[in-house]
């Protein structure tokens, strides 16, 4: 028993009498990152941040079926929220697209609304700016494809129901039918834009963005430090770990304990940390956090955490790979989970797949523990995703030594 | 402690290193064990310190057969490996007590007061291993595989890149072990370890060989070496 206790002591002083370094890595290591990010976000948005999109119309002619449509498009919520028109010529949106006063300028032709009603289909012209973000671009593109399509989509519809009314009588009705369902038409092509609005395009519900991206952050950040202990841990059986296993403590009695050590410390580094974090987000006023003792429930998440990167450093039996390995697939289940960037704007299988992660589990967590609840299903998952990852780190290394 | 091993076999995937090793290790006797490099000391050496598991064949200690070589020749035996088995970021101190924390304590902790003193670590127990010199660090290995008090000493290779300080006093401690009944079974390709062995085995081809103590160095050499 007093072998196992020394064990685990002395493992834990030997990741204590690290942190120091270990902190230091990370900082510069968050300070690369942050670097790459800074320089991919200005590749994907240029010089200027995603905000409002603005566009201009130059419509040729006086139209005023074409007004109408864009009027109506203009006053619904969720392209007011996006995007802004401004009525110009053609050679003023030239110049102003140039000046990169706006980000595009659609060129309605006269009589477009009737050319579409007559299935003439006379086109619209798109000029856009070329130094623009690609992320912008990219939007603007899947606007514009998606009312084209939709135009086709509605004008078929829309002589069908012409048809229809004719055949059962309800002459009068056309005019209301048309209205109604140009209308319908509209709403739908724009519905992806309402995103925003009514949908949470976080990976935890009922907290602010600043609260948000103060647990994500930091729980990015502590991660990466868990891995550059990587180097340190035990990962194949040596012969000091074989002398060991003769002396009375087995392989897996080793792992548990280690690993017990470990978390241990990144427990301790976890709330060290997080806990001054937190404190200071609540006086700068603007968060939902409430100091309390539930806050010592914190610990456990970052157990689990501890234990969850023991185990992905385990399985892969050497330290680069390791290290390696779980530094992408920790990238990999941050992305999907939503910590740098909201799941809702994944393709659905990646959202999905983001759900079963221990990610959202251990922000939903800290997130009930820091407003002054314990959210039981949360911590439900968490026991058990541990329970497995402990399994994993014990299991897959003995049946690799028993291959070779 | 007397020592027998009898038709000794290990292999590592398709590559048979050891095919029917059997030697004898008289008891209070240094006994070497010589031969090419990548023969099969080392890996002879871990199986009798339990570090490996050997295909087949059987090890007897003082006559008995083991019926658990693995768990049960790490009560006879104290193993210094090549390679060193402590933990650099810890103290020497620290994985001292690590080594002394398995079995009796009380015991081991009267062998470790008595160790340190006999190999001059009393001064460095504060200093963390990663700082220690080749030879302090292969001192502090001795101590933690002679805490339980063997009454088997397994080297590999002790003093491989060591000086000749260091060399002398292996030397003198092996020469004390032996005299108290300890016996001794080394690994090496030093000249002066090899000599001062009572006995020598040379391993080739997979097995093991008596070397004839009328052989010269220079003959052993020719002969079992290359």
């Amino acid at each position: 028993m007093y072998c196992r206790w020394i064990f685990f002591w002395l493992n834990m002083k030997k990741f204590i009498r690290l942190l120091p370094a270990i902190v230091l890595e990370t900082i510069l290591f968050g300070l690369l990152l942050l670097g790459v990010g800074t320089y991919a976000s200005k590749a994907v948005y240029g010089e200027k941040a995603v905000g409002e999109i603005r566009v201009g119309i130059v419509s040729e002619g006086e139209d005023k079926m074409t007004d109408m449509l864009l009027k109506f498009v203009e006053s619904m919520d969720s392209v007011r929220d996006t995007v802004s028109f401004v009525r110009l010529s053609e050679e003023e949106a030239r110049r102003r697209i140039a000046d990169e006063d706006i980000y595009a300028a659609v060129v309605i032709p006269e009589g477009m609304v009737d050319s579409i009603i007559t299935g003439e289909n006379v086109p619209v012209t798109i000029l856009l700016g070329g130094i623009y973000s690609r992320a912008e671009t990219e939007v603007f593109v899947q606007f514009t494809k998606a009312g084209a399509k939709l135009l086709t989509t509605a004008q078929a519809g829309i002589y069908a129901a012409d048809a229809f009314c004719v055949e059962n009588g309800w002459r009068d009705g056309i005019s209301w039918t048309e209205n109604y369902l140009n209308e319908a038409y509209l709403k739908i092509a724009l519905e992806r834009t309402s995103l925003f609005k009514e949908k949470e395009v976080r990976a935890v519900s009922g907290v602010g963005l600043g609260d948000y991206y103060g647990i994500s952050l930091l729980l990015a950040f502590l991660s990466f430090a868990g891995l550059a202990f990587g180097r340190y841990m035990e990962t194949e059986s040596g012969e000091r770990e074989r002398l060991y296993i003769c002396r009375g403590l087995g392989r897996r009695q080793q792992y548990l304990l280690e690993t017990a050590a470990f978390s241990g410390v990144f427990a301790l580094l976890g709330m060290v940390v997080s806990v001054p974090v937190y404190l200071f987000m609540i006086k700068l006023g603007d968060s939902s956090f409430e100091a309390s003792w539930a806050w010592v429930w914190m610990t456990a998440v970052w157990i689990s955490a501890g234990i969850f990167i023991r185990a992905l450093i385990q399985v892969f039996g050497n330290h680069a790979a390791g290290i390696g390995v779980s530094f992408a697939v920790l990238m990999a289940m941050m992305t999907a989970s939503g910590i740098f960037i909201p799941p809702a704007f994944l393709p659905l299988w990646a959202e999905k797949a983001g759900t079963y992660m221990p990610y959202p589990w251990w922000m939903e967590e800290i997130t009930a523990v820091l407003q002054g609840r314990f959210d039981w299903a949360a911590a439900g998952k968490i026991v058990f995703m541990t329970g497995i990852f402990l399994a994993a780190g014990m299991l897959v290394p003995e049946r690799r030594g028993r291959k070779e | 402690m007397e020592l027998e091993i009898k038709d000794i076999r290990k292999s590592y995937g398709r590559k048979l290193v050891l095919r029917q090793v059997s030697m004898h290790v008289q008891a209070g006797m240094c006994t070497g064990i010589i031969g090419a490099n990548g023969c099969g000391k080392s890996t002879l050496l871990k199986i009798l310190a339990g570090v490996e598991k050997a295909g087949g064949g059987s090890i007897f200690v003082d006559g008995k057969e083991l019926k658990k070589p693995v768990r049960e020749m790490a009560r006879y035996a104290g193993y210094i490996p090549q390679e060193s088995i402590l933990i650099p970021e810890l103290t020497v101190e620290d994985n001292l007590k690590l080594w002394a924390g398995f079995g009796d304590r009380r015991e081991n902790k009267k062998n470790l007061a008595r160790l340190c003193g006999q190999f001059q670590v009393e001064g460095f127990l504060k200093e963390k291993v990663k700082n220690l010199s080749g030879g302090m660090n292969k001192r502090v290995n001795i101590v933690c595989a002679l805490i339980h008090d063997p009454a088997l000493l397994l080297m590999d290779e002790p003093s491989a890149a060591l000086d000749l300080v260091f060399k002398e006093e292996l030397k003198g401690y092996i020469n004390d072990f032996t005299s108290r009944g300890g016996s001794v079974l080394i690994s090496s390709h030093d000249e002066g370890e090899i000599g001062a062995c009572g006995r020598l085995w040379a391993i080739r081809d997979g097995q093991a060989f008596g070397v004839p103590e009328t052989m010269t160095m220079t003959e052993i050499i020719a002969e079992y070496m290359k």
